[in-house]
């Protein structure tokens, strides 16, 4: 150690330290490289070990996925046993369901005949008389109805055909043509029972095609009257209102059957 | 370049690491990770579909536990749809209607049941009636079908508000009947009328109720 003493009044004191290395250039290359190779020794050995233990972990947890699967497994295995042997009571209720839903598709176009006559009977002014009617529904071509029992189609399949009507250009829903005669005291009489049709929520278009008097007495007439979809009598319209059995609980029934054959 | 060297070294040592990596993804953490992903899958699905059926399940002990709603609508289905034709229960429930209606016993001149016929399936729609009552829309022979039509005719003597009340009667009958036709016609010059109907009933086969002992396996 060198002290080096300042004239200045303070003293200072200064250290130097020096050192001489006497090793060559390539034995300081060799020592890094030898530093170099130690450090990657131990990266790599971690990296190893990393690697393991992530893998030995992995291991366990799918280990631990297998077992929870298995279990899962067997107890869905276990619930359609249970179920293949209520089958006998989901093929009933199936059947039953079925039965309803028939009923429905083969009854949705009743219509209230005996309406159909009270609301004529309402319509035909005193003096006039109906003598003959006679009214044939028209063969559907079958009606949609909606898994829940919703019927959109107003007509249900019935398409009357050949009932005329006063207006040519009207587009009106009807299901059927009554064709219809009788007696009135005059034409005048026979002009309020068109009106009077007319005016009913049951009849569309009246439309009388004769009237006849005989030597100055009563006038017979002759027409028709097409019936609206008013007159449907929605009797088996609400399945669950026919067999006592809810909407939801016959949906569930149809779900299950659907799922059940998947 | 000298291989011997720090950054030579560096460059390999680096390298190395690299490609150890590389391969411990490679060949076990990657396909490692990928099953347990998978089985992870399998075992949710497989839950999903425990629990979907342990959902069935309950619905069905739910139902078997307590078919009586089911089996009362049963009961009033094979009203509407009878199993067979029933001829007798059939005269007996329109004579019935006909005399509350006003007719007498033998103001029904004509009540005649055509044979039931299968019905094609899918329902078709409702069948058109021919004039001699016989079923137009019959399914073909040996089609098989749960479902066959009943046509029926019938001409009754009476007034208008007999024709009315027949009628009314014939729409709340215990068994279903749907009218396609009505015709009324005066009889000479007196208030009488001669109404023909024709229509169909329709005839299902039972649905057999399952035993006792099958509704209570799955208690």
């Amino acid at each position: 150690m060198i002290i080096l003493k300042d004239r200045s009044p303070t003293d200072t004191q200064v250290e130097v330290s020096s050192s001489v290395n006497l090793l060559s250039p390539w034995v300081h290359e060799e020592l890094r490289v030898r530093r170099w190779r130690q450090r990657f020794a131990l990266g790599l050995l971690a990296l190893v070990v990393a690697i393991a233990g992530g893998w030995a972990y992995e291991r366990i947890v799918l280990a631990q996925v297998e077992a929870d699967l298995r279990g899962e497994e067997a107890t869905a295995e276990s619930l359609q046993g249970r179920i293949a042997d209520l089958a006998p009571v989901q093929t009933y209720v199936d059947g039953v369901d079925r039965r309803s839903r028939a009923v429905q598709q083969q009854m949705a176009t009743d219509v209230a005949f005996s309406e159909v006559l009270e609301a004529l009977a309402d319509a035909t002014p005193g003096g006039a008389r109906i003598e003959s009617l006679s009214v044939d529904l028209p063969t559907g071509v079958g009606v949609t109805i909606a898994p829940d029992g919703t019927i959109t189609d107003v007509t249900r399949g019935l398409v009357a055909a050949g009932c005329p009507g006063p207006d040519p250009f009207a587009v009106l829903e009807v299901i059927g043509c009554v064709t219809l005669s009788g007696t009135a005291a005059d034409r005048g009489t026979v002009g309020q029972l068109v009106i009077s049709l007319a005016a009913a929520k049951e009849f569309s278009e009246p439309f009388i095609t004769t009237t006849t008097t005989d030597e100055g007495a009563s006038v017979t007439f002759s027409g028709s009257v097409a019936l609206t979809p008013k007159v449907f009598s929605g009797r088996y319209d609400d399945r669950a209102a026919l067999t006592g059995l809810s909407d939801e609980a016959a949906d569930e029934t149809s779900d299950e059957s659907g799922e059940g054959s998947e | 370049m000298n291989l011997r060297s720090a950054s030579a070294t560096a460059l390999i040592g680096s390298l190395v690491l690299l490609l150890t990596a590389a391969l411990g993804w490679v060949l076990l953490l990657g396909p490692t990770l990928a099953r347990v992903g998978e089985q992870r899958e399998a075992a949710e699905a497989a839950a999903d579909r425990s629990a979907l059926l342990a959902l069935q399940l309950g619905r069905l002990q739910a139902k078997a536990g307590d078919l009586g709603d089911t089996e009362r609508a049963e009961r009033r289905l094979a009203e509407l749809f009878p199993p067979t034709a029933d001829q007798p229960g059939f005269f007996e429930q329109i004579g019935e209607i006909a005399r509350e209606a006003g007719y007498a016993p033998g103001d029904i001149t004509t009540l005649s049941p055509s044979a039931p016929a299968p019905l094609a399936a899918p329902a078709p729609p409702p069948p058109s009636t021919t004039g001699d009552g016989s079923a137009a829309e019959a399914a073909p022979a040996g089609v098989p079908s749960d479902l066959a039509v009943q046509t029926v005719a019938m001409t009754l003597e009476g007034g208008y508000d007999e024709a009315r009340r027949m009628l009314r009667g014939l729409e709340r009958l215990d068994r279903a009947f749907l009218v396609r036709s009505v015709a009324l016609s005066a009889s000479g010059d007196s208030s009488s009328l001669t109404m023909s109907i024709s229509g169909a009933t329709y005839v299902a086969p039972p649905v057999p109720a399952p035993a006792a002992d099958e509704t209570s396996q799955a208690g």
